[in-house]
């Protein structure tokens, strides 16, 4: 029986699928497959990502971006703007690593998270704000941990606590029930 | 005639396809006879077409592939792969 069947098929044949999906203009929801955003994003977790260029970003909102190894889902955490070309900087929640994104690769913004029978609206006014307080104390600790090698692991734990502290405000304040997906 | 959903995205691999509903994110496996019906699905071919596609390649009695072939359709409606509105064209028809 030729029927289709869910979900077998190789990883980075889906995450091109999905990034032509969004970069054609639709928005959709893709399934986490890695923990590099704990505690925010954890490994099964659903995002909604809508499709939104490089130029609209600020710091502190989750990206979807293209790389070598498909479809990655971070946080921004500073941008920069030279003369015509934007360039974002980007790290995953759980780790204090940093690198930067080209706008061409930037595919769209994750707007909400499901999680279990939770779904977490990212573009509520608190979410946004505590996204912004992450993204800029994470920033301000990577480039504390690169210019005194010697604090880098209390950088580290710093920036656990802030992630978690953070996570914990978004979570406590921008939980639904609900599971419209939400438009910008 | 028979059409697939405009807005799944698919690709083929190894003579099999993967198919991707964006709206609902998610993704699917067809295997080659599964594969062979979803590439006729293309507004120009009707049931009757897929049947005789089916028993040109494969060594299986006419009944037998539409009875398949209209478990697939049932199976992809249902899923929201096909062009809604379109019902399926039986031989003779």
């Amino acid at each position: 029986m030729p029927s289709p069947q869910p979900d077998t098929a190789p990883a980075s044949v889906i995450a091109s699928l999905y990034i032509q999906a969004i970069r054609q203009g639709q928005s959709t929801w893709f399934r986490v497959a890695s923990g590099s955003m704990e505690p925010t994003l954890h490994a099964g977790d659903r995002v909604y990502i809508q499709p939104v260029k490089a130029s609209e970003f600020r710091a502190g909102e989750i990206a979807a971006f293209e790389t070598a190894d498909g479809l990655v889902i971070h946080r921004i955490i500073h941008r920069k703007q030279t003369n015509a070309a934007i360039r974002l900087m980007e790290m995953g929640d759980a780790d204090l690593r940093a690198s930067w994104i080209e706008e061409q690769a930037v595919v769209g913004q994750v707007v909400a998270v499901r999680h279990r029978s939770r779904q977490i609206d990212l573009l509520h006014r608190i979410a946004r704000r505590y996204g912004a307080v992450t993204a800029y104390l994470r920033f301000w600790l990577y480039c504390t941990s690169k210019k005194f090698r010697t604090l880098r692991f209390f950088a580290r734990k710093c920036s656990h606590f802030v992630v978690r502290l953070c996570c914990w405000r978004i979570r406590t304040s921008s939980a639904s029930f609900d599971y419209e997906p939400v438009e910008k | 005639m028979l059409l697939r959903n405009k807005t799944v995205l698919w690709r083929e691999l190894d003579g099999e396809a993967i198919l991707l509903d964006p709206k609902q994110g998610c993704s699917y496996n067809l295997n080659q006879v599964g594969t062979l019906i979803w590439k006729m699905l293309d507004g120009k071919h009707t049931t009757a077409d897929i049947v005789e596609a089916i028993c040109e390649v494969y060594e299986v009695e006419p009944e037998l592939a539409l009875q398949d072939i209209e478990l697939l359709l049932d199976d992809l409606r249902s899923n929201n792969l096909l062009s809604n509105g379109v019902s399926p064209a039986h031989p003779g028809e």
